[in-house]
């Protein structure tokens, strides 16, 4: 039996493997011969015919070129690059380009590149054509797109298929490129197997070793998944891969996620099975995800296939906070309730609550059920189960705005603490309290900041800024209870950082005055 | 006359040739959306994806050749904490600095207050739509922004969400859909939906409204590589964490020329970008988060050269490895005071007891033995009393998450650490 292809292996590049064993198989070793040499070679000639190509990108899209043949010979030191004169009979590759190229079936964007086989001795064995514009609407070809479009040649010519996801040089795209692509881990194995197998037909065919031609053949099932965790499962998946061929059937799978672990890559003999694992972490997602993994293979009708999983998660624990999250605090201070509703199936018992920050605060918590909505997750109010920790704020907190954090300790060790940010703010405040100009120029800029207190209303007597360069004013119209203050800068500040400070009087004896810095980079 | 009823006549062909909208010179689109606090790409392996600064680079350079409008459909921070505020300020600067065409309010932008969306206002030139709550007279907000020969209208699946952080109203899902439509209709303008709302949300309102043409949604998946399309509707999603974008073309009659493109390390960072990042770190080094952590009660750390004077061995392995130099890399980086990226480079920083400086805890400032096996100044005392736990590839995965360490294999790694 011949070597065992690689997955990610080219059709092209099975077939004519394939018809190097049959006629070795047949003892017919000419044959073999014959068919050998239009296998890769590590000494590549490569003729460049950039005729067709504008004078002006000519240098540009040369250097691409050779900046990707230079990427793979960096990946595999054993190849070497010739330059062929145009013209040369039998060149290994030949790169041209054309203005346009036609429309894949099916697509509505030109080809970005075209590559031919040929038989003929007298003809390159690859014929790779690149278009001079691309995408929709068309684009004059740029120095990022010729690197890809060879280095996709070189993968073409060295026996890689077409990659499922993006980010690889064997990516199909026919869309513009930003940024050069690398080859990924697999297709350089497969590079390197695939110049194994090469050299091996090579001494078979030399020593006239009789091999049996065989082809593997892959069924997989299921290639959508479709599952239900709650977050922070383990979701495992088992995938059958089944070889009906008769030969070595080798896959790889690689999936679109950090997430997700696969199985390493292995070989299922002829007409055996093997369930393949797949594992994905929810813990970084609630209401669901979906993840793809490709299934590459040596089967050359199915070189790359793709597993969809669609996983519907639900959230582990909600906190369910009726009032919402700003407090306003008035004098007597206020008390309010919060709800930990965990998941079915969760035990998350509350070991104890603390309230950490600049707040005066209690917190007491005990079993609750009942009714509540859940307007994040679209739900109306509906029977729930969980905790219900009642906050007691006390008063006398200092006017401003606070933040602080409610910790709920729990027995659950995947949750041992679960914390929620708590806003509670007092007297009048400032929204924001410092106000960012961003970049700002010669011209002229305004921005808006509000002065707020949603308890009793109150009146701004004065604004004051200490910057000739802003000025701020009460836009008309506005309060009794939230003042929208305009804050104006008059284009004429030097270049570097601007600080300013604008100071709002107002009618609040308790509150006098309520300061807003102010901050721009002048460029 | 007959000059305008001439011009009349090309005005009406042109709409009939334009599928009823305003004919417009093709321009590029770039959408970003639910960055999510990710402003740079994080993480212990290469390359790592995404980032705010590569953002800006890519859509400068597109604009060398292109007129290009750029979308986000909000989420730029998930949290309500200080740290969130100086990030989602950073993004907004960026986004400001990119003179963004529309960004969608999210419920997680809302709930950090009016005063946090204000300042967005501020800062991207008053870019946010939303249609989905009644007008707030201190806040003006759009229902819509004109982009070339789109209109953008802001839509939440939520939308009572957004209107309880801003004390006012919600208006439903449809009925700011339905206002969208009409006012693209009277504007002759495509109409684009920036939604708050996941894939099967988009779906359902393609089906509804199908005179939409582009919806974007959000995700927790990776963009699809291939747009999906109901009638004339495009659906895409730029995905979390700004790892990638999605670059469209539109000619005032279609959208073409989907892609997705990862944010790849080939993408330099853009040099304005950079600075509003340094302003960042040295408002979170002034800022004092890491003393204003929340810690809960914990017994005391020894420190890992304490370990090593019994367990030599397994601290000469320690001290070979890239685990005793994480927070020096954070020093090297600028992140030292960012509680996002120190409480993965530093033992217990969540804990009373443990990391606070690398002055006043020199011990702890490494991902150390405590780290995995907890605090040891007890057993360092009594050895035999005091017993601590054994570690296994579960504590990996406690930093070693999907999004900070892609392609992170427990099984691999904890061969090269494994020790007795």
């Amino acid at each position: 039996m011949g070597p065992i292809l690689p997955p990610q292996c080219r059709p092209s590049f099975q077939a004519t493997v394939l018809s190097v064993e049959q006629a070795l198989q047949g003892g017919d070793f000419a044959t073999a011969a014959e068919r050998l040499r239009l296998l890769p070679t590590a000494s590549i000639t490569v003729e460049w015919d950039d005729s067709n190509a504008p004078s002006a990108y000519r240098d540009l899209y040369k250097k691409s070129g050779d900046a990707a043949m230079a990427m793979y010979k960096h990946l595999f030191p054993f190849l070497s690059f010739q330059s062929a004169k145009a013209g040369q009979a039998n060149p290994d590759i030949k790169i041209s380009f054309e203005p346009v190229l036609a429309k894949p079936p099916g697509s509505n964007l030109p080809a970005s590149h075209v590559g031919f086989w040929s038989e003929d001795p007298a003809a390159p064995r690859l014929d790779f054509v690149i278009g001079l514009s691309r995408g929709a609407p068309l684009k004059a070809s740029q120095e990022t797109d010729v690197y890809d479009d060879v280095a996709y040649c070189l993968g073409m010519y060295f026996g890689l298929a077409d990659a499922a996801f993006e980010s690889s040089s064997m990516d199909p795209s026919d869309l513009p490129r930003l940024t050069r692509t690398g080859v990924s881990g697999t297709e350089t194995s497969a590079v390197r197997r695939n110049m194994q197998v090469v050299e091996y037909l090579e001494d078979a065919v030399k020593n006239h070793a009789r091999l049996l031609a065989v082809q593997p053949s892959l069924f997989l099932d299921p290639l959508v998944i479709n599952s239900q965790a709650v977050q922070g499962d383990q979701m495992e998946f088992n995938v059958q891969l089944s070889n009906h061929g008769d030969g070595p059937l080798a896959f790889n799978l690689f999936p679109d996620c950090g997430c997700t672990i696969v199985t390493p890559p292995g070989v299922i003999q002829p007409k055996a099975m093997r369930l393949v694992n797949i594992a994905v972490d929810t813990a970084a997602f609630i209401t669901g995800t979906t993840k793809h993994v490709a299934v590459y293979t040596n089967d050359p009708h199915n070189p790359v296939s793709v597993i969809t999983l669609n996983i519907k998660i639900q959230p582990r624990y909600r906190i369910l906070v009726p009032l919402g999250d700003t407090f306003n605090i008035p004098d007597g201070g206020m008390k309010f309730p919060l709800y930990l509703i965990p998941a079915k199936g969760t035990t998350l018992d509350p070991v104890s609550a603390t309230i950490t920050g600049p707040l005066d605060a209690k917190v007491k918590f005990s079993p609750w059920q009942g009714f509540l909505p859940d307007p994040e997750m679209n739900e109306g109010p509906k029977a729930r189960k969980g905790f219900k920790f009642e906050i007691d704020i006390r008063g006398d907190i200092p006017t401003g705005r606070r933040q602080a954090t409610l910790q709920i300790f729990t027995a659950n060790a995947d949750f041992p603490d679960i914390a929620y940010s708590i806003n509670a703010q007092k007297g009048i405040v400032a929204l924001p309290d410092n106000v960012q100009m961003g970049s700002v120029g010669a011209v002229p800029k305004s921005v808006r900041f509000e002065v707020t207190r949603p308890g009793p209303p109150f009146k701004i007597l004065g604004i004051t800024s200490n910057s000739r360069n802003i000025e701020a004013n009460v836009v008309p119209g506005t309060g009794p209870n939230t003042y929208t203050i305009e804050v104006s800068y008059n284009g004429k500040a030097h270049s570097g950082e601007l600080l300013a400070a604008v100071r709002v009087k107002t009618s609040d004896p308790k509150q006098p005055v309520i300061d807003v810095s102010v901050q721009a980079i002048v460029q | 006359m007959k000059w305008i009823a001439a011009a009349i006549g090309l005005a009406g062909t042109m709409c009939a040739i334009m599928g009823g909208f305003q004919a417009h010179k093709p321009v590029e689109i770039v959408i970003t959306g639910d960055i999510d606090g990710f402003l740079t790409p994080c993480g212990c392996t290469v390359p790592m994806t995404g980032g705010i600064m590569r953002q800006a680079t890519l859509v400068r350079q597109l604009r060398k050749s292109a007129e290009v409008l750029l979308l986000c459909n909000g989420a730029f921070v998930l949290g309500r904490g200080k740290q969130d505020d100086l990030k989602a300020r950073s993004l907004a600067e960026t986004l400001g600095a990119l003179n963004v065409s529309a960004i969608n309010l999210s419920p997680e932008d809302a709930r950090r207050g009016i005063g946090a969306v204000q300042e967005i206002q501020n800062l991207t030139d008053n870019s946010l739509v939303c249609g989905s709550i009644r007008p707030i007279s201190a806040l003006p907000i759009r229902t819509t922004a004109v982009a070339g020969p789109i209109l953008v209208g802001g839509v939440s699946a939520h939308p009572a969400n957004i209107a309880l952080s801003m004390g006012t109203y919600p208006i439903p899902e449809a009925d700011a859909v339905r206002l969208l439509l009409r006012e693209a209709a009277d504007r002759s303008l495509m109409p684009a939906l920036l939604l708050d709302g996941s894939q099967a949300d988009a779906r359902d309102l393609a089906e509804r409204f199908p005179d939409l043409r582009l919806i974007v949604y959000r995700s927790t998946s990776d963009s699809p590589l291939e747009a999906e399309k109901i009638g004339q509707t495009l659906l895409v999603t730029p995905g979390q964490f700004g790892k990638s974008v999605i670059r469209l073309s539109v000619d005032g009659a279609a959208f073409s020329g989907y892609q997705v493109v990862r944010l790849n390390p080939d993408l330099k960072d853009d040099p304005l970008t950079k600075r509003f990042m340094a302003d960042y770190l040295r408002s979170l080094d002034a800022s004092g988060l890491l003393e204003e952590m929340v810690r809960r009660p914990s017994r005391a750390f020894a420190g890992s050269k304490t370990c090593g004077t019994c367990h030599k061995e397994a601290f000469n392995l320690w001290a070979g490895s890239k685990h005793s130099r994480a927070f020096g890399s954070l020093e090297v980086q600028g992140h030292a005071h960012d509680p996002d990226c120190v409480r993965c480079h530093v033992v217990g920083l969540d804990l009373s007891k443990g990391f606070r400086s690398r002055q006043l805890t020199p011990g702890l400032a490494a991902v150390g033995c405590e780290s995995c096996h907890g605090p040891g100044k007890d057993h360092a005392a009594r050895p035999h009393a005091v017993r601590l736990s054994k570690a296994g590839t579960e504590m990996c995965s406690k930093c070693h998450t999907p999004e900070q360490s892609p392609g992170f294999n427990a099984l691999t790694m904890w061969a090269v650490i494994r020790h007795r």
